[in-house]
């Protein structure tokens, strides 16, 4: 048997969860709902900025799914000296990448930290702009704007729209191979070719981190070329 | 290691060649000069001693958002030389030399002095030794990205599970919650 002292003790107690509880709730519903719906209202308040904060261009600091693509000049040939165009800062959203045969059409960001690769395709730094005589390495993620990369077929059309032209290449060649395995690619990435490399992890729809990438190597069909240097 | 000594050894030579990025332009002569140097000036033994390529387009890339004026180069040049006579003194023949003599965070000192001259701050995100994940950030006196560099040429791609887990997470909170407040309130009833 209790005594009236344990009983008051249990009931204070009993109250206390009374206000405990709602607030925990609270909180935990709030967070449940701010995790659904971020991927809804990313998009929308990427427009809101883009439409109220008089930007120009898409940044880090201004995160979104949508595309903030400025368009292309159409330039498809010719050649661009390093002050006809304006070289593409880092985190702005400077093409827009479409691969016949998949479902690929999304935005190219420049760099490829794990934060730029939740906003599109990315290229990487350690690669060049398309246009510059070399290879062009872009990567995107498997569940998202690059889920069909592995689809693609030889010969598919890969168009890339840039700020400073149009680029056409042609899927030349398909691979998987391993994450370390720069012997791979790094000629293509290197060498003195126009090439473009995709890729992204592989296989699909895998929860546990995977070593091997799928890569598709496309050589360059038409675009302006680009001159880095004065 | 040896990625993380990569970036080590292209994060010196990259942040001491920045300048504030309000003069953006092609690279030009002193910047192509830098480039030469970088690429040839590590000689042991008669043997040329370069970073790997991906890393010299990653400064080519740099060098396009600044302008380099004659003065700026004798300036990063007289740091590279001090960063080289460094390297040498320690005999980093190999770059996974540099974490086993223990050289990083020199070499960072370097990488931080010369950022300090022209304005700009240098970070790191996560562990360097995460090839994925791992950042060397810059940026300019206003806190802007200039660059990041993750030590992976070519970076984790795969699922993008970020939203799935925090949702996840919130769910097991809520049912936990509720299962200890369940247990509480029938302790209470049977009392």
């Amino acid at each position: 048997m209790k005594t009236n002292s344990e009983k008051n003790r249990s009931k204070t107690s009993y109250r206390k969860w009374f206000i405990l509880l709602p607030v925990v709730f609270l909180l935990c519903g709030y967070l449940l709902l701010f995790a659904s719906l971020a991927p809804i209202l990313d998009p929308l308040l990427s427009v809101y900025r883009l439409a109220f904060a008089n930007a120009n261009v898409q940044t880090i600091d201004e995160p979104g799914a949508g595309s903030v693509f400025n368009g292309t000049t159409g330039l498809t040939q010719g050649v661009l000296n390093w002050d006809d165009f304006e070289f593409p800062a880092y985190g702005e959203a400077f093409g827009r990448i479409t691969v016949e045969g998949t479902e690929i059409d999304t935005d190219v960001i420049y760099g490829d930290s794990t934060a730029l690769l939740k906003r599109g395709a990315c290229m990487s730094l350690y690669s060049h702009i398309p246009g510059c005589g070399t290879g062009t390495l872009i990567g995107a993620h498997n569940n998202t704007y690059f889920h069909t990369l592995q689809y693609v077929k030889e010969g598919a059309l890969v168009h890339l729209d840039t700020t400073y032209g149009s680029y056409v290449y042609k899927v030349y060649k398909t691979a998987i191979l391993e994450n370390d395995d720069a012997a791979g690619y790094r000629s293509e990435l290197n060498g003195d070719k126009d090439i473009l490399l995709l890729y992204t992890c592989y296989p699909n729809d895998t929860i546990a981190s995977t070593p091997y990438r799928f890569f598709a190597f496309c050589e360059l069909v038409s675009g302006p070329r680009v001159n880095m240097y004065e | 290691m040896k990625k993380l000594a990569s970036l080590l050894v292209v994060a010196v030579l990259l942040v001491v060649s920045m300048v504030p990025a309000f003069a953006a332009s092609g690279i030009n002569d002193y910047e192509k000069k830098l480039i030469d140097y970088v690429q040839t000036a590590y000689v042991v033994d008669g043997k040329t001693i370069t970073v790997p390529q991906e890393y010299i387009t990653a400064l080519e890339n740099v060098f396009t958002s600044v302008d380099l004026t004659e003065e700026q180069y004798n300036e990063i040049k007289a740091i590279l030389d001090e960063a080289l006579a460094f390297v040498k003194s320690k005999n980093l023949v190999k770059l996974e030399d540099i974490t086993k003599t223990g050289s990083t965070k020199t070499l960072l000192g370097y990488a931080e002095d010369a950022l300090a001259v022209v304005g700009y701050k240098l970070s790191t995100k996560g562990s360097l030794s995460d090839a994925d994940h791992g950042l060397l950030i810059i940026t300019d006196a206003n806190g802007k990205v200039i660059a990041e560099l993750h030590p992976a040429v070519v970076t984790k791609t795969g699922a993008d599970f970020s939203s799935a887990a925090v949702l996840g997470l919130a769910a097991v909170a809520v049912l936990s919650v509720a299962g200890i407040s369940v247990k509480r309130f029938r302790k209470a009833d049977e009392d």
